[in-house]
């Protein structure tokens, strides 16, 4: 997947090449996905980063991710991998 | 050779035969009509646009056709024709000018990709433009039309044509289509100011469009370095407010508001972040026009210092 990205503030426009979608993500969305595009994540790996970098509990960093992850496989921008 | 040089009959004649040739700003447009009214708006609206030659090469060739069958004689219609093709469906005949004035824009709009095209207002001031992109109803022509005769020049009231190399704004300055109680307000606003005939019962009610003056005319192909991104609404009875609007949201709108930010990719993309990297951008209320003129004016000023 190819992101592109303008960024003004906490706010982040993300272009993606292959749908021609734009999407408005906030700091920590973006952050999320940009770890995704760089390599398969779990969430508990999202959640454990966030609870680091935030300072955030971990209960508020897994529902950021739950939440997210949710919305971006809504919009095509991940998918989950069974394995 | 500019339109106005032409003489009634010749427009008509023109019109009724190989085309007239009409040059608007980066588009040459060859307009081919056998109905008076569409004369008519041209020879009132169009007349110091300069003629393109009889064998020269158009950009688009607009056909305002009149109805077939029954339809010449009774329920007459008026039919724009691209290619051939019919494109919108059939109006009344005593819409035939407006059709021309929206086959116009929808030639540009669907075809000039070498343009990042968004359906916005652009006036300019100082070398800076505004651009304000607007639904319907959201009062952007009115307040274009009072700006531009408050010492704004008018780049276009319907399509802001952005270059993808430096993210200028070339001027498409044609007549604004005014709607309504607007008709009125500017003719109030700007009493030397011509229009056209108003036409009764459009889809948008009574239309009537405003004459571009002269002086902005002469700048035609003076491009503007984009500024400002004001989102306009009309609120009736409200003071003026102008806020600040994320960058990131604005960039958001005006790709909804692009008709090819799609068609570019990650050109059109690129070339929007780059809009509005340079630009301040704004949610404005209004209610009156001489509010708007003076925040108008003192967002100018304060650029200009």
């Amino acid at each position: 997947m190819k992101l592109h990205w303008a960024c003004w503030d906490s706010d982040y426009v993300v272009f993606e090449e292959a749908s021609g979608q734009t999407h408005l993500l906030d700091a920590v969305r973006a952050l999320m996905l940009d770890l995704l595009v760089e390599a398969p994540r779990t969430g508990s790996f999202l959640t454990d980063f966030l609870t680091q970098s935030l300072q955030v509990t971990s209960i508020d960093a897994a529902q950021a991710v739950t939440l997210a992850l949710s919305d971006f496989e809504r919009l095509g921008l991940v998918e989950e991998i069974i394995s | 050779m500019t339109l106005g040089e032409l003489s009634a009959d010749a427009v008509v004649r023109r019109l009724r035969t190989d085309g007239l040739g009409l040059q608007i700003g980066p588009f040459s447009f060859r307009l081919i009509s056998p109905i008076d009214s569409v004369a008519e708006g041209l020879i009132t609206l169009y007349s110091d646009y300069p003629l393109v030659s009889d064998d020269g090469f158009s950009d688009y060739t607009v056909r305002i056709s009149r109805g077939r069958g029954w339809r010449r004689w009774g329920r007459r219609q008026a039919i724009f024709e691209f290619d051939g093709r019919a494109v919108f469906t059939p109006l009344p005949e005593q819409q035939a000018f407006t059709l021309l004035e929206w086959s116009m824009n929808w030639c540009v709009a669907m075809h000039a990709h070498q343009y990042l095209t968004l359906h916005a207002a652009v006036i300019e001031r100082d070398g800076g433009a505004a651009i304000m992109p607007a639904p319907p109803g959201s009062g952007k022509s009115t307040l274009c039309a009072g700006l531009v005769n408050r010492g704004w020049r008018l780049l276009s009231d319907e399509l802001a044509l952005i270059s993808p190399v430096d993210a200028s704004v070339s001027p498409f300055g044609r007549p604004i289509s005014l709607k309504n109680q607007s008709i009125d307000l500017i003719r109030a606003f700007a009493p030397d100011a011509v229009f056209s005939r108003v036409v009764e019962d459009t889809a948008k009610g009574r239309v009537a469009l405003l004459k571009i003056a002269q002086r902005h005319l002469n700048l035609i192909s003076q491009r503007a370095q984009p500024r400002w991104i004001i989102f306009p609404k009309y609120v009736a009875g409200a003071e003026p407010r102008l806020r600040r609007r994320s960058k990131a949201d604005s960039m958001l709108e005006l790709g909804r508001n692009s008709f090819n930010y799609m068609v570019l990719g990650r050109l059109g993309f690129e070339v929007l972040g780059r809009v509005v990297d340079a630009c301040e951008c704004f949610d404005f209320e209004y209610s009156r026009l001489d509010d708007a003129v003076e925040v108008f004016g003192k967002l100018a000023g304060r650029a200009a210092k």
